[in-house]
C-alpha cells in the first residue's frame, strides 16, 4: 500500500501535463466542497494547444501527453493535483470549514519547473550562446505556503489563495477566483475568472535578468509587482463509470511589464486541453 | 403457453441478457425468476426490459439523464400500465399487445424501478430497474467546524 501510494505521488509530480481541489475541481463537482474523506487517482491521455509568454518555449503547439490528477483526504489533510489546475500539486489541511466556506493551510503548492544547474556559480566563464540557454531554461519552479478560502454559493464558488515561495524565497502570489458551473444533461460546464497578484520577487524569479545574467541577447531586465487576469471555460462528461471526457480552454492575459521582458515574446498565454482519463 | 415471432423476439433479448452473466446457474436462475415471476393468471409471459438500465452522472448527488427504451410482453388481453416505483400515475397504459415499447427520457439522481401492472391494480406483474452510477464517489463525509489533528 505504502509503495502504491508513493506511486501515485510520483505520477502526480511527473506528470508533465498535470491537468488542475483547488476551484477547478470544485466548480466542477457542482458548486459542492469537497469535504468527503477518500479520494481519487486518474490516468489518461491529453491532447494540449499551448501558448505561452516564454521565447524558445519547446512545449508551444499540439502536445500529447499523459494526463494525471487526483486528491485523497483523510482526517481533514488533503493532497491535490487536478486536472485543469493552475495551482499545480497541493499538500495541505482543511483546518475549518462549514457548509459555506471552508479555510485550508497549504503547506506546499508546487508547480514549474526545476533544474538543478551546477553552473549557476560561475557564469562569467560561461560561453553567451551557454549563458542565453540558461537563461532560457532557467529554473520556474515555485513551492508556495499559505492559506486558501473557499466560500460555495449555489452554483458559484469563490476561492481566495495567499502563498509565499518556501523553495528559494521568490516572493508572495495572491489569487481571487470565482467560479460557475451548469449541468446540461451530463454534460458539466464551467466558467472560471481571476485576478492574480504576483510580487515583484516572484516576476523578477520568471521574467527578470539580473547584471550578472545579462547576455547581449537577454539585457538586464527588472520587474515590479503585476495584476493579471484570466478566463476559462470547460466542460467535462462522463464516458463510462470509469472514463471521462475533459476539455477547457484558459486565457491570461499577463501584463506588459511581463511581456517586456527579453524572456517573453508574448503578453498572454492560451492553454487548450482535451483529455480522456481513467478514474480509478 | 403460446408466442407469436415478435413475442420471442422480445424473450430471446431478455435471454440473451441473462446469458451474459458470469455462470450458468444465475442464468439459469435468471430465466427461473423470469418466467416464475412474469406469468399472468392465464399462464402467458408478463416480461419487462429496459436498454439501457444504467446511467452515469459525473458526481454523486446530481441528476442522472437517459434516454431509456422499454420493451415489454403482455398478454393479448387486458389493460395495463407501465408505472415508475412509488409513482401513483402511470406513465403509459395500453392494451393487450397494442404497444411493446417506447422512448422514456429518464432524469433522476438515485436508481429508480419500473413496474407493468394492470391497469387499476397494485399487483407488480413485471419490473426492471435503472441503475445509477458515477464516476467521482462521495466518501465518507468529515465534521464541519475547527479541527484539531
Amino acid at each position: 500500500m505504502k509503495r502504491a501510494c508513493l506511486v501515485c505521488v510520483a505520477l502526480l509530480l511527473c506528470a508533465t501535463q498535470v491537468i488542475a481541489g483547488d476551484i477547478a475541481s470544485d466548480v466542477r463537482n457542482g458548486g459542492s466542497t469537497q469535504d468527503s474523506e477518500g479520494g481519487y487517482l486518474e490516468l489518461g491521455v491529453s491532447l494540449s494547444y499551448l501558448k505561452g509568454p516564454d521565447v524558445d518555449d519547446n512545449d508551444e503547439g499540439l502536445v500529447v501527453d499523459v494526463a494525471a490528477g487526483g486528491s485523497y483526504r483523510y482526517r481533514g489533510f488533503f493532497i491535490e493535483a487536478f486536472q485543469t489546475t493552475s495551482d499545480g500539486v497541493s499538500i495541505g489541511y482543511r483546518l475549518w470549514d462549514n457548509e459555506r466556506w471552508s479555510f485550508d493551510l497549504l503547506a506546499s503548492s508546487m508547480f514549474g519547473l526545476f533544474t538543478d544547474d551546477e553552473d549557476d556559480n560561475n557564469l562569467s566563464r560561461l560561453s553567451e550562446a551557454r549563458r542565453n540557454q540558461k537563461l532560457v531554461d532557467q529554473d520556474t519552479f515555485y513551492n508556495g505556503v499559505g492559506l486558501r478560502a473557499t466560500g460555495y454559493f449555489g452554483d458559484y464558488v469563490f476561492q481566495y489563495r495567499l502563498v509565499t515561495d518556501i523553495h528559494d524565497g521568490n516572493g508572495v502570489i495572491s489569487t481571487a477566483r470565482l467560479g460557475r458551473s451548469w449541468q446540461i444533461k451530463n454534460w458539466n460546464l464551467h466558467s472560471i475568472i481571476s485576478a492574480q497578484y504576483t510580487s515583484a520577487e516572484t516576476n523578477n524569479y520568471w521574467y527578470g535578468i539580473s547584471d550578472d545574467e545579462a547576455t547581449q541577447r537577454f539585457p538586464a531586465y527588472s520587474l515590479g509587482s503585476t495584476i493579471s487576469f484570466s478566463a476559462e471555460i470547460g466542460a467535462t462528461y462522463p464516458l463510462s463509470e470509469h472514463w471521462v471526457y475533459r476539455s477547457f480552454i484558459r486565457y491570461t492575459d499577463l501584463t506588459s511589464e511581463v511581456s517586456r521582458s527579453p524572456l517573453a515574446d508574448s503578453n498572454n498565454t492560451t492553454t487548450v486541453i482535451t483529455s480522456i482519463s481513467y478514474v480509478f | 403457453m403460446c408466442f407469436s415471432k415478435d413475442d420471442w423476439h422480445i424473450v430471446m433479448e431478455l435471454f440473451n441478457k441473462i446469458k451474459h452473466r458470469n455462470t450458468a446457474f444465475i442464468g439459469l436462475l435468471g430465466i427461473f425468476t423470469l418466467v416464475s415471476s412474469s406469468a399472468s393468471a392465464e399462464g402467458e409471459l408478463i416480461a419487462l426490459d429496459v436498454k439501457p438500465n444504467r446511467c452515469i452522472a459525473l458526481h454523486q448527488g446530481q441528476i442522472c439523464y437517459q434516454t431509456l427504451r422499454f420493451q415489454w410482453l403482455t398478454p393479448a388481453i387486458g389493460e395495463y400500465c407501465l408505472y415508475q416505483q412509488a409513482v401513483s400515475e402511470p406513465l403509459l397504459c395500453w392494451s393487450g399487445k397494442k404497444i411493446t415499447t417506447v422512448a422514456y427520457e429518464f432524469e433522476s439522481d438515485r436508481s429508480l424501478a419500473y413496474q407493468i401492472r394492470r391497469k387499476g391494480e397494485e399487483n407488480v406483474l413485471a419490473q426492471a430497474q435503472v441503475k445509477i452510477a458515477w464516476v467521482y464517489k462521495k466518501g465518507r463525509k468529515s465534521a464541519s467546524g475547527w479541527r484539531l489533528f
